[in-house]
């Protein structure tokens, strides 16, 4: 065998067995997700190994989940924000207030702590048009230097879009995989996971992504420090330039702050609804706890977002919904 | 840089291996040299460029004067200075604090640790060239040029973590012009000694280091029996793999550049005794505390006392070379007791005619190397103490069963141990020695056939889909 042949079958067969171990492998980490909160009208939208991660934004933004796009296209009412917001939207009181008016909603928010350039983008590329927003100032209105969102948009190489499309790729591999082999997928694997519906955007958290039992069930007192003018303004030239492009009566548009207690989200978004003149709802549920000093517990969730939507209704008087 | 991370595998060496024979193509050999040289310092200064280029830059140059001189005009007290400037360069980076935290209890006033970074690679280098400065106050360095020089120091793929080089071994070969043209027979095999090392690295090593941690960070705690031999059988075949892989590695990558290293392992754990280990483990470390340091200490010259004692120190030196904790003069004190019993036993049996049994005397010297090993990579002396009564003492029935290890780890190490104990290693496959045991290896032996292209291809491959999936380990012997 001549030594050019030689060398070129071993970089062939190496090529194939890398691409090969890596789908087989990364197929298989996708074991450990947690699939408590698999379901027919979910996808899963973060998982926590290495081989994986998010997978949330790329679906969205390069239309791989095209029934959760479709979906969105058709929401009369959009839910934005970061994950504290994810984590508070994706309660039953969400659809029983909208469920109960006839409208379509989406809850659009995304882990981590993803400002408003991308749900912009979305807006963009999908021409959409919803008749209301509701948008958790947490704040929100800031422009993204790095991140999941702001790698998508800069992608000029379309090097992303490939990652995402192998993710989906191993998502399939993997669901086969549960399909013949069930005892492979375990409900309670290890690695804490993110289902979100197609239908409306909700998440439903699979595992433990706290360690600490300690840490689950931490009781907290919303931050009432005051925001300082500079972050304001920050967030004031960021909004007006958000809401310029999105095509929505101020009149629909109310901002909140989801309590946490290391930032004034309420007092952030009052000031922000005061200077972009759109409309503001924070409300005050004594006792919450959060599960990693971050985001709300089930029970926090259940009871604010039950005294938001039970307030709503007049903040939105004046929106034609 | 390391050699199983995607940057190095994908990026600098197809760049740096495209350039060299570019130039070489061209016909300019010694813009070829300085290309390679350069490149060889980006690889060693990769992560931290003003911290560790200056430090090498001026080791090499000054003892590339030193040699000059030397060789010129040999006069044994500059040689002295000069080994001493080298020793003091090593001994600031990587015993100071050690020395510090030794006699800070003991003065008078309080002495700060200095809390020095240690330069990767700064041993071999450093050991290299004192090799280099004592063979031109010999006579045996010849006068050589500087980007020849340089090139022999720095050549990327002995750098970090040896062989320790010969400047007789390596300079004849940079000064020849075919070596500057690709040659493809020994580029491919050096492909496969690169792809046996990588999946050496990648897939055994690193697999069975997993099971190495938790016995020995857990050792401030009492283990049990099974899982402290687990762990450090698992240990003793993790450094083995991940040291010799790295070695193929680095004897595979001079291969493709024309360039032959010299081996670094032959299966020391088929070793039948202390001595036959340590001329099959770390094969250049040992012939260089050989020639320079127990050959001028006069070695077996003045009689079995004083044999013996060189021996010891000796050990203990090359135990501290590897780092400046007290563990490893442990660990080098045991293998220098070992040898010192090992020639005395050699010198009783033939006076008696006594012998032991291959087998008995194989697993005799296992013990001592796995018994050594505890020592080596235990974080403390106590922690050493620890394991060792854990190896043998039962204290319960419990300890009889693994509890700190997964199962897994025994499917591992009797596999790797298999491997280690009685497969052929690399160089008998890929033939850089007369392959031996009958037909049947000999049909086994590389030749550049499809089959052996599919076979190192797909090890090649299966490792960087790991690496890829996964991300790049640091090799053990970098710390040292």
């Amino acid at each position: 065998m001549k030594y050019v042949s030689y060398i070129a079958l071993f970089g062939l067969t190496a090529s194939f067995a890398a691409a090969l171990c890596v789908v087989v492998l990364a197929a298989h980490s996708l074991g450990r997700c947690n699939r408590s909160g698999f379901g027919a009208d979910r996808f899963l939208a973060y998982c926590e190994v290495n081989t994986f991660g998010n997978y949330e934004h790329g679906a969205f933004y390069y239309d791989l989940e095209p029934e959760a796009v479709e979906n969105l296209k058709k929401a009369d009412v959009l839910l934005l924000g970061n994950s504290r917001s994810q984590y508070a939207f994706s309660s039953d009181a969400v659809a029983d207030f909208f469920g109960k008016r006839g409208m379509r909603y989406f809850v659009l928010g995304f882990g981590y702590a993803e400002m408003s350039d991308f749900p912009l983008a979305l807006v963009r590329r999908y021409h959409l048009q919803p008749k209301a927003l509701i948008i958790n100032a947490d704040p929100f209105f800031l422009h993204e230097q790095m991140g999941q969102g702001h790698e998508i948009i800069h992608d000029r190489l379309m090097l992303v879009r490939g990652k995402y499309l192998f993710k989906k790729f191993l998502v399939a591999i993997s669901e086969l995989t549960c399909k013949i082999a069930p005892s492979a997928c375990n409900a309670e694997g290890r690695a804490p996971s993110l289902y979100r519906s197609r239908s409306d955007g909700r998440w439903e958290v699979s595992g433990n992504f706290v360690g600490r039992l300690a840490d689950r069930n931490t009781p907290f007192e919303p931050d009432t420090t005051p925001i300082s003018r500079s972050s304001l303004d920050q967030s004031i030239g960021v909004g007006k330039e958000f809401l310029a492009q999105v095509p929505v009566s101020p009149a629909c548009i109310v901002l909140t702050g989801v309590p946490a207690p290391d930032y004034n989200t309420a007092g952030l978004a009052a000031g922000l609804a005061q200077a972009l003149g759109v409309k503001v709802l924070n409300v005050s549920v004594p006792h919450l706890a959060t599960i990693d000093r971050n985001h709300m517990t089930a029970d926090s969730v259940r009871r604010w977002s039950n005294a938001f939507f039970g307030e709503l209704d007049p903040v939105l008087d004046g929106c034609n919904l | 840089m390391l050699f199983n991370s995607l940057p190095f595998l994908f990026g600098y060496l197809p760049l740096v291996v495209a350039g060299f024979f570019l130039l070489g193509w061209l016909g300019w050999v010694n813009v070829a040299a300085v290309w390679l040289g350069v490149a060889s310092l980006v690889f060693y200064g990769y992560t931290n460029p003003t911290y560790l280029l200056p430090i090498i830059i001026v080791s090499i140059t000054f003892n590339f004067v030193a040699g000059d001189v030397l060789a010129r005009r040999p006069d044994r007290r500059f040689l002295f200075f000069a080994v001493a400037a080298n020793l003091l360069l090593l001994g600031y980076f990587k015993y100071a604090d050690f020395f510090i935290e030794t006699v800070a209890p003991f003065a008078p006033f309080n002495i700060a640790v200095l809390k020095v970074a240690l330069p990767i690679g700064i041993s071999f280098f450093t050991f290299t060239q004192i090799a280099f400065l004592v063979d031109a106050f010999r006579g045996e360095a010849r006068e050589y040029k500087l980007h020849h020089y340089v090139l022999f120091v720095t050549f990327f793929p002995h750098l970090i973590a040896g062989p320790i080089l010969h400047h007789k071994e390596m300079m004849p070969q940079f000064q020849e012009r075919r070596t500057y043209r690709l040659n493809p027979p020994l580029f491919s095999l050096g492909l496969s000694w690169f792809a046996a090392g990588l999946f050496k690295k990648v897939i055994l090593a690193d697999s069975i280091g997993g099971f190495v941690a938790p016995v020995f960070d857990s050792a401030s705690q009492s283990l049990g029996f099974v899982d402290a031999w687990m762990g450090v059988i698992s240990y003793a075949l993790q450094i083995y793999f991940d040291f010799s892989g790295y070695s193929d590695m680095a004897i595979g990558l001079s291969l493709l550049f024309g360039i032959r290293l010299p081996l670094n392992f032959n299966s020391p754990y088929q070793a039948v005794s202390i001595a036959d280990f340590w001329r099959r483990w770390h094969m250049t470390l040992s012939r260089f505390l050989r020639d320079y340091l127990y050959f001028p200490l006069g070695g077996n010259r003045k009689g079995p006392a004083r044999r013996y004692a060189n021996l010891i120190v000796t050990m203990l030196l090359g135990g501290l070379w590897h780092g400046a904790s007290w563990n490893f003069v442990a660990w080098g004190g045991i293998h220098g007791a070992a040898l010192a019993v090992n020639h005395f036993w050699n010198d009783t049996k033939d006076r008696h005619g006594v012998r032991l049994p291959s087998a008995v005397s194989r697993i005799l010297t296992l013990l001592i190397v796995l018994w050594a090993w505890v020592p080596f990579r235990a974080k403390t002396l106590d922690h050493t103490l620890t394991i060792w009564r854990s190896m043998v003492h039962v204290s319960s029935i419990d300890s009889l069963r693994l509890t700190a290890l997964d199962a897994s780890c025994v499917y591992w190490a009797v596999a790797l141990s298999g491997i280690a104990l009685f497969l052929p290693n690399t160089q008998t496959i890929l033939a850089r020695e007369p392959v031996g045991g009958g037909v049947v290896l000999r049909h086994l032996a590389w030749h550049p056939k499809w089959q052996w292209a599919i076979a190192t291809g797909a090890a090649f491959g299966t490792a960087v889909g790991v690496i890829t999936i996964g991300a790049a380990s640091e090799f053990l012997y970098f710390r040292f």
